[in-house]
């Protein structure tokens, strides 16, 4: 049996190895075979006599790989103090945690308001968009909910060119004749799409 | 009927400042609650149904005074010099910023104004200066319908 590789674990004082066996020097995995045996340290002694020379020499290498591998190792020394500066704890670290979901409805709530005190005298939908519904339209999708909660609680009809902008839905027409049933229109497209 | 404890959106802060002159007449009121369901334009012919707004032929909005004089010509008004009150007969006055259309008030039997003012609440005032300035610019014409 041609043989390249020997491996093992000694278990107790070499009375029982569990040896590794691998038969060809490639090292190709399917090749290993998993050898359980119990030997006396006679048996042992005998087994290695009746190796060729070749595969002593790789048996007294492996004896000495395992004298290196038993031997204790010394604890190195930890430093203290390398992560000094590198971590370190917020003033604000025992602060409530902050709501940023009401922080944003906060934000769209101060701009809906600055916007509708601005355009809310106007009669045409031109003049409702100025700067503030720019801003608002800016924001996009975070402020989708809001929006159409605005709508639903009788908000102006005219949230629609914003709601176009920021959703890409042109199947809304910009008929404002009867704003009821273009805030209906929206309001059931928030629901179709699990925004609101 | 607006009841006695409503309270207008339209606040006296916002009428400072877009409306300085309305704040003076002591006799303004409120007449409806706000909303968008009508506007100025469908209130100056006593419709409460539904926005007016014209279109060009491309589809944006028309802010043309032109536009909104041939639609009150249209439906049976006819221009006028004269904005006494008579009776049995119905005049309202376009605001406008040069040729840009703003606002239309309806004048009623007593001779005040009728304005629904964009998305706020619609209100009864003294006159036409009330709501003249800055923000609608100034009443340019007149008509009457028969």
């Amino acid at each position: 049996m041609e043989s390249g590789f020997v491996a093992g674990r000694q278990h107790t004082s070499g009375t029982q190895l569990n040896l590794f066996a691998l038969i060809k020097p490639n090292r190709n995995r399917s090749n290993i075979f998993f050898v359980t045996c119990v030997m006396t340290d006679a048996q042992l002694y005998q087994e290695l006599s009746a190796l060729p020379d070749s595969l002593k020499q790789e048996v007294a290498d492996f004896i000495t790989f395992l004298k290196q591998k038993v031997q204790p190792k010394e604890p190195k020394e930890r430093p203290l103090g390398l992560a000094k500066d590198k971590i370190f704890i917020k003033d604000n670290f025992d602060d409530p945690i902050p709501n940023v979901a009401g922080d944003l409805e906060k934000q769209f709530n101060e701009l809906a308001t600055k916007w509708k005190d601005e355009t809310r005298l106007y009669s045409l939908p031109p003049k409702k968009i100025n700067e503030t519904y720019l801003k608002i339209i800016a924001r996009g999708e975070s402020y989708l909910p809001f929006i159409l909660k605005d709508i639903q609680r009788g908000g102006s009809v005219y949230w629609h060119f914003a709601l176009k902008a920021i959703t890409g839905n042109n199947e809304i027409q910009d008929d404002f004749s009867r704003s009821r049933i273009l805030k209906d229109a929206w309001i059931k497209w928030g629901k179709d799409n699990f925004i609101i | 009927m607006l009841p006695d404890s409503y309270i207008p959106a339209l606040t006296p802060q916002l009428i400072r400042a877009y409306l300085p002159l309305l704040q003076k007449d002591v006799n303004f009121i409120f007449k409806s609650v706000q909303g968008d369901d009508y506007n100025c334009v469908s209130w100056a012919i006593h419709n409460d149904e539904e926005n007016i707004i014209l279109k060009l032929p491309d589809g944006e909005t028309d802010q043309r005074l032109k536009s909104y004089v041939d639609y009150y010509k249209n439906i049976g008004f006819e221009e006028t010099g004269n904005i006494d009150v008579e009776q049995g007969v119905t005049k309202i006055a376009l605001y406008a910023f040069a040729d840009e259309f703003q606002h239309v008030a309806r004048q009623l039997a007593d001779g005040r104004w009728a304005s629904k003012l964009g998305e706020w609440e619609d209100i009864e005032h003294s006159t036409l200066n009330d709501l003249a300035g800055n923000f609608y610019g100034e009443p340019v014409i007149f008509f009457i319908n028969n």
